[in-house]
This record gives structure tokens, C-alpha cells and sequence, in this order.
């Protein structure tokens, strides 16, 4: 589902870099004030997914809605109104990841061990985050397909680089949050800058270890 | 009717009869069923004869073969216990004891100095005939001087501004009186203390456990001096003392002391004996007093600080105080002192600076005592200004004309010695200079026993020398200065002996740890390998295992016995044969190993749940190398414990069956929000602060529960046994002992676990009008009930069950057919259609061995949750609750044969070791818990109380392993037992390897500041849960298995 056209191309490897690129920059700010960057950072990371999303990734709905001889249109050159018809549908792909993603990425947040009184814009952000990154290429790809969503929580989707980047996201931010108990009384350590970086940092490695392991699903036991 | 035969094919006649005691009295349905069947009866009398002999010989060979598998898990057990023990040998250090002690006719200045006789002074001109020495238990030093909160006005807390006289006199007069922090050297437990402030040595670490056994001191001591002076001795309180110094008493009147609830008993008995003993017509039969209370310490554990108990307890000490000084006469030095300090909640143990600053008070109305210049009043804090409990031994001797103590490192204490104007420099210097001769006197002595000549002995010698040579000068021309100076050269040859000495004692044995460290490690492997590398039955290769590494052990500890007569170790003969032991048990399991290689599975795990399972433990011991992440474990195990969950809830979808599907993402939500929860209920260690606050007692400075904790324990009463039940329902197992164990003992105990606690808080808060000796038998009677209910009860009658099982017999209307049995699914019952109209069902085959096995998690919860604190056992309902959800996680998800369902479960126990308010920590010991049943210490039962409230979460969690592998599974699986085994392989390589861990870490940073406070006692922690799970798996968990087995073997034929 992957389109291969030359601004797509570039944009698809452009885009791990800018997202890195963009927290890097503001990484003084963010350790600063935590919740005002990422509320800034939000709009931003939105932008580069859409564009992102628009431009390199098909989605299973136009392909399902059109049959097979559009789909191989769609795959193919994109044309302008393909590209008008891909921006609103990640828009409403970002809104789903929006209202069911952030409130369920909180939850589990919080569950993992975030506060519950305190910093909870912090968190909230945090997830929002989240996802945007993960949940809104994932929403993109596959929509509300019952069976599709299943696959994807129970880790059984055939391994691509949107999945790639969605797991990679989740484990990063997982892993973000070993440092946070070190009394090395850094600022970096501030709730949850690590957790952010952790994210994005996982979401680019995840996007080609997606490609390192296309097809290839997940063994529980 | 055939079809009720094939069922019975196999069952002896009376266990028929059995089940139908339970059932709906359908004894006589059954016969009529059965009545055709009767006709064939000799037939039947011939099959069922051959069929019994068949099952006694079934029986008999997996009673050997049971056996077998718990003496394997003994051996385990052996092994790690050696382990331990070589390398805590080397670890926890040990300081050699001289037996010397000073003489009065021989000074340490050598021939020529000042000798007096006995009834001027020894070895220094005496100041006082008399003391008296109290010891106020726990007496910080902010509780006795003026303190102020943030506003400047006088603190409200309940704990100061109390205890006034000895401040305003020290004050108003202070050549009568001087206060002054004095710092304990750890570990600040009573009976370390008492020896320090006797000996004026130092206590080292391995003494600290024999806190509720006082031995007694061998090494020179005050009380001794006193006794070869030919002083008397009278002693009233805290019975430590007789035990510290048995027979040397001439009038004695100890108190137990260990009951912290009793806050009265002891100071009470003081205050009755002491003041007539004071009386001027007494005065010829004592010389030296000592009187120790301990009221304050009790207040501060049983209430915490700052509780109107402890204002009142200081206010009596106060006024006792008043009453004493009125009481001595002229010649009586009275020292008023704490042995320790007490942290924010009132225990103490650790070396936190609360705990660490005691009080010092010295009186007398002689008006002998002096500050030190620049230190006019009582300083404000140890920061200030303050002494070491030490340096009480060299200034009280020299005060009452006594040698001192030969092994003494302390110094004399100046506001004793520098006259009431500050300036007698001489005498000062001249007592420093006795004391430090004394000291390098002991310093040669020591270095002659340990043969050891090393540096750093040379560089004391040095500073003692360099003092001596400024005394060369006529002393008649020496001016103040000089002497001052001189007194300065000695005390820093005081401070660099104790120094090294300090550092000479924390010498470690490193070849014993080196040896410990091998034998675990090689443990760690053995298990690892045993449990997850080898493929099959584990069962046969147990027993074949078993016996091969008796012989290796027995064969080894020969050996090592052997290799000591060879000269070849300096390690003595019990180590050699103990490592010898465990070595060649080890060799003798890899070697066995070797000859079954092609049954051995690599070890490294290939999907998401076993790469989890190494994961997180590999995660929590590299952890154990930093102190923060060692400080925060408790957050770091619900941070693992919410993330399985969380996969698990992602597994779930997997799975084809909606019902499973359902199930498994049900449970692993109630699991996730419950780790969660129970993360709520805590107590912060020292070193979380600030970032922590302590949920587990009514404030951060109390030990007594919140009243919202009792509500929430009868909440649980209420609705805790429906939910054990409906874990049981679900595969209508709730049948037979489950309607005992969950119906009636929980319903019934729960309730009385409430009932006891609120007659606890009762008598903590006063809040009725009974006399505190009835309510106590009350209280003492219900926590009897509830443990004999749970221990006893629960252990014998499990032993005897029958497994949850009922049949159900239905006239159908229409056959059942083969449709109908599926659609029920796995969870319903085993179904056999008769091809009339009747069908029998056997209710609670689904989970045959699982439901009868849970049974003995669910008695022992109930004991275990009563030796909690209210909300301890309110977390410890969690836990059960938890277990049965990872229970249903396990089976959904068909993980049976995952490391992840053990480990996960090792790990539950541990996190609710955090949520039961307690942390690897020495002060957050709950000793009080040792008198929930009773007022008196009796062992071993004490002990076993004590441990059942320090690792009640993980004993209960080792309870419950084997019925991991046994949840749901067929009845009538081959290796079924195989699974057992491995299961708990499994758990207990996960606590060998933390337990490992802790212990390379600790070996490790055994130099490392933090030492004593977070390695050394997480250190301690890890060895004893591994030691602990080792006796309950095999005890316990391998036991339960063999009546699990037996009985529903007994019912359907037992399968090996």
C-alpha cells in the first residue's frame, strides 16, 4: 500500500528525518515547558503526518470502494484529485485518531504508571501525541475494518512500514520511561520529555524495521 | 445404561457414594440407574478387583515419583541456601573480639604515671561516687530542645516542645547541666546500641538480625569495670540489658521489650523501683543505675510520631525528669540520653539522619561542666554540633575513677572535663591523652591478633606520637594554648583510628563471597536449564535427576571436607564442605545433562511472551545496579505488571473463540486496573522522598491505620467471596470443599479479619469505654480463630478433600446430541448423553484439578491477609484476586506452557510486598505484627508470624504456582505432573535470579556510598524471598500437588 511515485519517494524518506529533525530543534523548549511545546508541536507533527499520509500511503477504502482497477490507479502516479480525495480522508483519519486514540492512550498511560493528579495536560498531550503518530497512518490505512483492527491490536498484521512505524512508536515510548527514576537530576528527565523522545525516536527505527521484516507477524508463544 | 458403566468403569463404589452427599439426593436415581448394571455384579466384582490393583500400583508409583520431584526441589533449595550462605559469610562483616581488659593498677601511659586507688580514680582523679544513667528509648534530639514550625511560632507537633527541663536547665545553669545531639553509629537497633554505649566499639553489620535474641558481650565493658571495681549495679527496664549482660546486676528488674503495643509496662516498672532506690536511706545499696524506658519508642512504632500518645509519653518523661533531679543527691552524675533516634513514622534500624540523632543530657549539681568555646548553648541541631555515642564510655569511666574499656575508640566528651569556665585545657588534654594511649594501646593488640601490619596503623601511630612529643615540654610551663593544642593532636588521632577502624571493619572475605557468588550463579543455570531447556516430560527425568545430585552433593561435601586437611584454603571446614556440597551436586546435574543432550532445547526465547518474560527479569536485575532504579522497584514492577497486561489484552484478540476472546480481554483489564490500584497503597522509603507520598497508615508520620481502611476491609468481607466464587462458577466448580472454603471459611474469616481490626483501632484510638485487658483477650481470640481456621483448617482439610465435583442427573426431552455438547464450549461441563431420555452431567469436570488445587491459595490468603495492616489486607484481596485473573489470562490464551505465567506471578508477589507497606528497607519491618494473636514472643511461632507479614504476598504467590499449570487442563493430560514441574522450575528461577543479581550487585558496589542503605538490605531482601519461596514450594506448593493428584485420582483414575 505503499505509493512509489517520485514526490512521494522523497517525501516517504524525507519524513522520518523532518519529524526527528523538527523535536530536535525544539527539544530545549520541550524540556523547558513541556506542555506548551507539545501543544505547539502538535499542529506541526499533524501537518507532516497528513502530508505524509496523503502522499506515500494508500488507503484501504478507496481501494475497497473502486475495486481492483483503481486501486492500481491509485498505487500508481498521483493525480490532483486522488491527492484532494487522500487529504480528506486523513483528515477524517486524524480526527478518529484523535478522539478514540488520545482518551485510550491515556488510559493505558496512566495505567502504566503516569500520575493521576498531577500533570495530567502533560499526559494528555503525551498521548495525543501518540496518536497521531501511530494511530493516525494506521486509521489512514485500514479505517474501521473490523477484522483489520483486530489484526493490528493483536499484533497479527503482516509486518509493513506504517505497522513498522505504529509498534516502533508504542515501544519507544515504552522505553522512554527506563530513565525517568535516575537521580541524575537532569531536566531531560521532566515528565514525559523522554517518553516523547522515546516515541518518535521508536517510530523512525519502526518504520524500517517494518521494512526490514515486511510480511513477517509476531510470535506470542 | 451402558454408558453410566463406561463412566464408572474405573471408579471405586464408594467414591460414587461420595458425590452424591453434595448432590441434589439423587443417591437413589443413581441406583436405579445403575440397577441393571447390578445384575452383572460378579462380572463387576472381577473387573473392579484387577482395576484396584491396577490403581494401588498407580498409586504407589506416584507417591516414588512425587517424592522424587520434591527432593529434587529440595536439592535446589540446598544448593542456594549454600550459596547464600558462603557469600553472606564473606559479605555481612564480622569484627574480631578481643577478650582483654583494662586494669586498674595498669595504666596506658605506662610506669610512672598517675595511678590512684579505686576510691580516687583509677587511672584519672574521679569526679562523681554515683550515677545515674537513664536511657529514654528512641529519644531524637529535636523532641528535647525549643523548636519552632515556618512561621517562627512554638511547633504544634505532637512530638516537640514536650520533653523542656533538660533544655531550660542546660540553659539557665549550664554548669550543672549540657545537651547535645548524639549520634548513633548504625545499625540503630536497641541491642547494637547498648553494646556500643557499653563498649564504646563499634557494631558491626552481622550483628544486626540477633535483635530478638541479646547475647551476651564477651568484650571489656563498663558494666563489667564496674563489677571488678567492686561497684553495685542496680538495673530497672527493657529486659535487652539481662540478656546484654546476664548475672551482673546486683539489683535488676527487667521488662519485656519487644511488645510495642504495651506503651506503659516498662517505664511504669522504672518509675517504681527507681525512686525508692534514690531515697538517702538507700543510697549504700547501689553505686551505678541504670534505668531504661521505653515508652517513646513504643509510641513512635505503634503510633508513629505524632500522635497525642507521644506528647503524653514525653510530658510523663518530662515530669520524671523534675522528679529526678530533686531525687540525687550531690555527688550523682545523672545522664539522661536516647540510644537512637526514629524516622518520620516512629522505627528505626536504618541510618537516616532522624534515626541517627539521640539526645544527650549530663547533669549534675556539682557544677563541673563547661562548653566548649563558641557552643555557650544547646545547639540547634547534629549539624551544629554533637558527639558520638562512643565517646559516653571513655568520659563516663574517667568520671567515676573506672579504667576504660580496653576495646573503647570513643573520646572524651569536653563539656565534662573543661571546668565550668571553659579553660582547663589541661585536664582536658590529659584525658585525651589517656584515652588515646588506651586506643593505641588496642590498636596493637588488634594487629597483633589479625597479624597484620598494613599501613594505615602506622600513620595513628604517628598523630599519637606527634601529640606525645608536644607534652615533652616541662607541663608546669605550658600555657592554655598549648594544652589546647595538644588536646586537638589527640583528638585527631581519635578521629583517623575510628576512621580506619571503620574502614578495617568493613573488610570483606572476598574468597568466601567469590565461592558463594559460583554456587548461585551455577544454580541460576541449573534451574534455568532444567525448567525451560529441557523438552518432554519433566516428570521420570526429576526423579532420574534427583538422585544423581544427592550423590554429587554427598560425594562433593566429602570432598571439600576432605580438601581442608590438605592446608590448601584458609576457608574453613563447615564452608569447604558446604561449597563442596553444592559443587558437586551442580557437576552431578550437568553432567546428568550432558547424557541426555538430545533432549535439551536452546533456552533463548523465539516469541513475544517468552522474550517478555526474560526481559523483564533480565531488566529487573541489571536494575539492582543503580540505587535509584533499586529505591523506585516498586513503581518499576507495576510499570511490568500493567505492560503484560496490556499484551495480553492485545493476545487476546487472537484467538478465534469469542468466549476465550472475551475472557482473556476481560481478565487482563481487571488485571491491569488492579495492578494500578493497589500501586495506591504504599509506604515511601526515605530516599523516594519527595517525590512519593505514604497512602499505607493514616499520615506520613503515623504507624496507625486510616479509618477508611477498616471500611474497605469490611467491603471486602462482603464482596471479595462472590468474586473468588465467580471464578469457580464459571466452570460450575463451585461444588463440594469450594462451597466450604469460599461460602463458608472466607465469608466467615473476612469478616472476622475486619472484626479484629476494628477492636485494633478501638484500643489504638480509645474509641470505647472497655477495659483495654478484655478487649485485647477479644481481639487475641478472633486473630486465634481466623489462623487456626486458615493454617489449620484450611492445610488438614485440603489434605482431605474431595475435588469440586457434583453430578447432575436431567430426564431430557429430546437426546442430547453430539451439537449441543460444543456450542457449551470448553468452560461446560463433560457431558455424557444416555441414549434415553436421562443424561448425567458431571458438574466441574472443566477444571478438576485446578478448583480443588486453588483451594489452598484461598485458606492461606486468609491467614496471610489478617498478619497485614487493614490495608495490606484489603491489597492482599488484590493479589488473590489477581492471581485468579492471571489464572484466566494463562488458560485463554492457552500459555500454559509460557516462562510468562510463572514469572509474571513471582512478580505480582513482589510488587505486593511494596502494596503490604513494606520496603527493602530495615526500619519498615512491622515487628508489631508478631503480636496480632498474642501479647507474648513465643518461637518459633513468632517467627513464623513475623514472616507471614513480611513476605505474606509472596508466600501466598508460591502457593499458587503449581495451579498455574493445573487451571482448566484436561483431567485425564499425560504430563500433567511434567507441567507442574516446570512451572515451578520456572518460578523459582525467577527469584534465583533476582536473588543472584542482588547479590553480584551488592559484591559488586561493596564499596559504594549507598552501601548499607539500599544494596546491602535489597541484598538481604532477595536472599530471603529466595530462601523463603525455596521452603514454601517444596513445603507447600509440591505438597498440595500430591493430594490434588491423589484425590482426583481417587475419582477418574490417576494418569501419569
Amino acid at each position: 500500500m505503499v505509493d512509489r511515485s517520485g514526490i512521494a519517494e522523497t517525501v516517504r524518506h524525507a519524513h522520518p528525518i523532518i519529524l526527528l529533525g523538527t523535536l530536535y530543534a525544539t527539544f530545549t523548549s520541550l524540556v523547558n515547558d513541556p506542555p506548551t511545546l507539545l501543544l505547539q508541536l502538535l499542529p506541526v507533527t499533524i501537518g507532516i503526518q497528513i502530508i505524509h499520509a496523503s502522499t506515500c500511503l494508500g488507503s484501504s477504502r478507496v481501494a475497497a470502494a473502486s475495486g481492483g482497477k483503481k486501486k492500481a490507479k491509485s498505487t500508481s502516479k498521483g493525480k490532483s484529485e486522488d491527492a484532494g480525495a487522500n487529504v480528506l480522508t486523513s483528515f477524517l483519519s486524524l480526527c478518529l485518531a484523535l478522539l478514540i486514540g488520545t482518551p485510550a492512550m491515556f488510559i493505558v498511560i496512566v495505567l502504566l504508571g503516569a500520575p493521576i493528579t498531577a500533570d495530567l495536560s502533560h499526559t494528555a498531550l503525551c498521548a495525543a501525541h501518540l496518536s497521531v503518530l501511530a494511530g493516525l497512518p494506521l486509521v489512514y490505512s485500514y479505517h474501521v475494518q473490523g477484522s483489520k483492527w483486530r489484526d493490528i491490536v493483536s499484533l497479527n498484521l503482516p509486518m509493513d512500514e506504517v505497522y513498522g512505524g505504529a509498534l516502533g512508536a508504542c515501544l519507544g515510548a515504552w522505553f522512554g520511561a527506563i530513565p525517568i527514576p535516575l537521580d541524575w537530576d537532569r531536566d531531560w528527565q521532566r515528565w514525559p520529555v523522554t517518553i516523547v523522545v522515546g516515541m518518535y525516536a521508536g517510530y523512525a527505527v519502526g518504520r524500517l524495521g517494518g521494512l526490514a521484516l515486511v510480511g513477517k507477524v509476531a510470535r506470542f508463544n | 445404561m451402558a454408558d453410566i458403566d463406561d463412566i464408572f468403569a474405573h471408579v471405586p463404589r464408594r467414591t460414587a457414594s461420595k458425590w452424591s452427599k453434595n448432590g441434589p439426593g439423587d443417591l437413589e436415581d443413581l441406583a436405579k440407574a445403575t440397577a441393571a448394571a447390578k445384575e452383572e455384579a460378579e462380572d463387576r466384582l472381577f473387573a473392579a478387583k484387577t482395576s484396584k490393583a491396577l490403581m494401588d500400583k498407580k498409586i504407589r508409583e506416584f507417591k516414588i515419583s512425587h517424592s522424587l520431584v520434591a527432593l529434587f526441589f529440595l536439592w535446589v533449595a540446598y544448593t542456594q541456601l549454600v550459596g547464600i550462605y558462603l557469600f553472606t559469610r564473606g559479605f555481612l562483616l564480622t569484627r574480631k573480639v578481643l577478650e582483654e581488659k583494662s586494669e586498674c593498677k595498669v595504666s596506658p601511659l605506662g610506669v610512672g604515671a598517675y595511678l590512684g586507688e579505686l576510691e580516687t580514680g583509677c587511672w584519672h582523679p574521679k569526679t562523681f561516687d554515683k550515677a545515674v544513667i537513664v536511657i529514654i528509648d528512641a529519644l531524637r534530639y529535636d523532641f528535647t530542645v525549643p523548636q519552632v514550625d515556618a512561621n517562627g511560632a512554638p511547633s504544634t507537633e505532637h512530638y516537640h516542645n514536650n520533653f523542656k527541663t533538660a533544655y531550660e536547665i542546660a540553659v539557665k545553669t549550664p554548669e550543672n547541666a549540657f545537651l547535645t545531639p548524639f549520634i548513633a553509629d548504625p545499625p540503630t537497633t536497641t541491642l547494637q546500641r547498648l553494646k556500643g554505649l557499653m563498649t564504646g566499639t563499634l557494631p558491626t553489620f552481622m550483628d544486626a538480625g540477633s535483635n530478638f535474641a541479646g547475647t551476651a558481650i564477651d568484650e571489656d565493658n563498663l558494666i563489667d569495670q564496674l563489677n571488678r571495681a567492686g561497684k553495685k549495679t542496680a538495673f530497672m527496664g527493657d529486659d535487652t540489658w539481662t540478656a546484654l549482660f546476664p548475672g551482673y546486676f546486683d539489683i535488676e528488674h527487667p521488662y519485656e521489650s519487644l511488645n510495642v503495643w504495651d506503651l506503659h509496662t516498662v517505664d511504669e516498672g522504672v518509675l517504681t523501683h527507681m525512686f525508692p532506690l534514690l531515697h538517702p536511706d538507700n543510697s549504700s545499696s547501689w553505686d551505678f543505675m541504670i534505668g531504661h524506658f521505653l515508652g517513646v519508642d513504643h509510641a513512635g512504632h505503634r503510633y508513629g510520631p505524632d500522635h497525642p500518645a507521644m506528647a503524653a509519653k514525653q510530658k510523663q518523661m518530662d515530669i520524671f525528669v523534675q522528679d529526678l533531679i530533686k531525687a540525687v543527691g550531690d555527688d550523682t552524675l545523672v545522664v539522661i540520653m536516647g540510644d537512637h533516634g526514629m524516622d518520620p513514622k516512629g522505627d528505626h534500624g536504618g541510618e537516616s539522619q532522624l534515626e541517627l540523632e539521640a539526645a544527650l543530657w549530663m547533669y549534675s549539681k556539682k557544677g563541673i561542666f563547661g562548653r566548649v568555646p563558641g557552643f555557650e548553648v544547646p545547639p540547634k541541631n547534629a549539624e551544629e554540633r554533637s558527639v558520638a555515642q562512643i565517646d559516653l564510655v571513655p568520659t563516663l569511666a574517667l568520671l567515676l575513677g573506672l579504667p576504660i574499656p580496653y576495646n573503647n575508640l570513643g573520646g572524651p566528651i569536653p563539656e565534662a572535663f573543661i571546668g565550668p569556665n571553659g579553660d582547663k585545657w589541661d585536664n582536658l588534654a590529659n584525658v585525651a591523652r589517656l584515652t588515646s594511649s588506651q586506643i593505641e594501646h588496642y590498636q596493637k593488640s588488634y594487629a597483633g591478633a589479625q597479624n597484620d601490619d598494613s599501613s594505615t596503623e602506622t600513620r595513628t601511630t604517628k598523630l599519637w606520637r606527634e601529640a606525645e612529643e608536644k607534652l615533652k615540654v616541662d607541663p608546669v610551663q605550658m600555657t592554655q594554648d598549648a594544652w589546647r593544642a595538644t588536646y586537638e593532636t589527640f583528638l585527631t588521632h581519635q578521629k583517623e583510628t575510628l576512621h580506619v577502624c571503620k574502614d578495617l571493619w568493613a573488610r570483606f572475605d572476598l574468597t568466601s563471597m567469590l565461592l558463594g557468588i559460583i554456587t548461585l550463579v551455577s544454580s541460576v543455570i541449573s534451574i534455568l536449564v532444567f525448567g525451560r531447556g529441557v523438552s518432554g516430560d519433566l516428570k521420570e527425568l526429576t526423579g532420574w535427576l534427583a538422585g544423581r545430585c544427592f550423590a554429587g552433593t554427598a560425594a562433593g561435601g566429602l570432598a571439600g571436607y576432605t580438601f581442608h586437611f590438605s592446608g590448601m584454603s584458609e576457608q574453613g571446614e563447615l564452608k569447604l564442605a558446604l561449597f563442596g556440597s553444592a559443587a558437586g551436586g551442580l557437576l552431578a546435574f550437568f553432567a546428568s545433562t550432558a547424557a541426555i543432550y538430545r533432549r535439551l532445547q536452546h533456552i533463548f526465547p523465539t516469541s513475544i511472551f517468552s522474550i517478555m518474560a526474560l526481559l523483564f527479569t533480565v531488566l529487573q536485575g541489571v536494575m539492582f545496579a543503580a540505587n535509584s532504579f533499586t529505591i523506585w522497584e516498586d513503581r518499576i514492577l507495576t510499570f511490568f505488571l500493567t505492560s503484560f497486561s496490556a499484551v495480553a489484552f492485545c493476545y487476546s484478540f487472537r484467538q478465534e473463540d469469542p468466549a476465550m476472546r472475551t475472557l482473556g480481554a476481560s481478565q487482563s483489564i481487571i488485571f491491569m486496573v488492579l495492578t494500578r490500584i493497589a500501586s495506591f497503597s504504599r509506604l515511601c522509603r526515605e530516599e523516594q522522598m519527595p517525590y512519593c507520598e505514604s497512602t499505607y497508615y493514616a499520615s506520613a508520620t503515623s504507624s496507625v491505620s486510616s479509618p477508611f481502611s477498616l471500611i474497605l476491609l469490611y467491603f471486602i468481607a462482603l464482596a471479595f467471596p462472590p468474586i473468588v466464587k465467580s471464578y469457580y462458577t464459571g466452570t460450575k466448580s463451585y461444588e463440594g470443599p469450594a462451597q466450604l472454603y469460599i461460602g463458608f471459611a472466607l465469608q466467615f474469616g473476612l469478616l472476622f479479619n475486619a472484626l479484629y481490626w476494628t477492636l485494633d483501632s478501638a484500643d489504638n484510638g480509645e474509641w470505647i469505654d472497655i477495659p483495654t485487658a478484655s478487649l485485647k483477650r477479644a481481639k487475641h481470640t478472633i486473630a486465634q480463630v481466623v489462623l487456626a481456621l486458615a493454617f489449620v483448617a484450611g492445610n488438614v482439610f485440603f489434605a482431605w478433600a474431595q475435588p469440586c465435583l457434583n453430578i447432575d442427573i436431567q430426564i431430557d426431552k429430546a437426546p442430547s446430541t453430539a451439537e449441543d455438547e460444543k456450542t457449551t464450549g470448553k468452560p461446560s461441563p463433560a457431558t455424557t448423553a444416555a441414549t434415553t431420555s436421562r443424561s448425567m452431567t458431571i458438574l466441574g469436570y472443566a477444571n478438576l484439578h485446578g478448583s480443588r488445587s486453588f483451594l489452598l491459595p484461598i485458606s492461606w490468603y486468609l491467614g496471610l491477609a489478617l498478619l497485614q495492616k487493614p490495608l495490606g489486607g484489603a491489597s492482599m484481596a488484590a493479589l488473590l484476586w489477581q492471581i485468579l485473573a492471571l489464572l484466566e489470562i494463562i488458560d485463554s490464551n492457552g500459555l500454559s506452557d509460557s516462562p510468562i505465567g510463572p514469572v509474571i506471578l513471582a512478580m505480582l508477589g513482589s510488587s505486593y510486598f511494596f502494596s503490604t507497606g513494606h520496603q527493602a528497607t530495615l526500619s519498615s519491618i512491622q515487628w508489631e505484627s508478631v503480636f496480632i494473636p498474642t501479647d507474648t514472643i513465643r518461637q518459633p511461632w513468632s517467627g513464623l508470624l513475623f514472616a507471614g507479614n513480611e513476605w505474606g504476598p509472596q508466600i501466598l504467590a508460591t502457593i499458587a504456582v503449581p495451579t498455574l499449570a493445573l487451571w482448566k487442563q484436561p483431567a485425564k493430560e499425560a504430563g500433567l505432573m511434567g507441567k507442574v514441574v516446570r512451572v515451578c522450575a520456572t518460578y523459582v528461577a525467577y527469584h534465583a535470579t533476582i536473588a543472584t543479581c542482588t547479590v553480584l550487585w551488592a559484591a559488586h558496589l561493596r564499596r559504594h556510598l549507598m552501601l548499607y542503605r539500599v544494596f546491602s538490605p535489597r541484598f538481604m531482601l532477595g536472599a530471603l524471598v529466595l530462601l523463603i519461596s525455596d521452603v514454601v514450594m517444596v513445603l507447600v506448593g509440591v505438597m498440595s500437588v500430591r493430594w490434588n493428584f491423589l484425590s482426583v485420582g481417587e475419582v477418574f483414575g490417576l494418569v501419569n
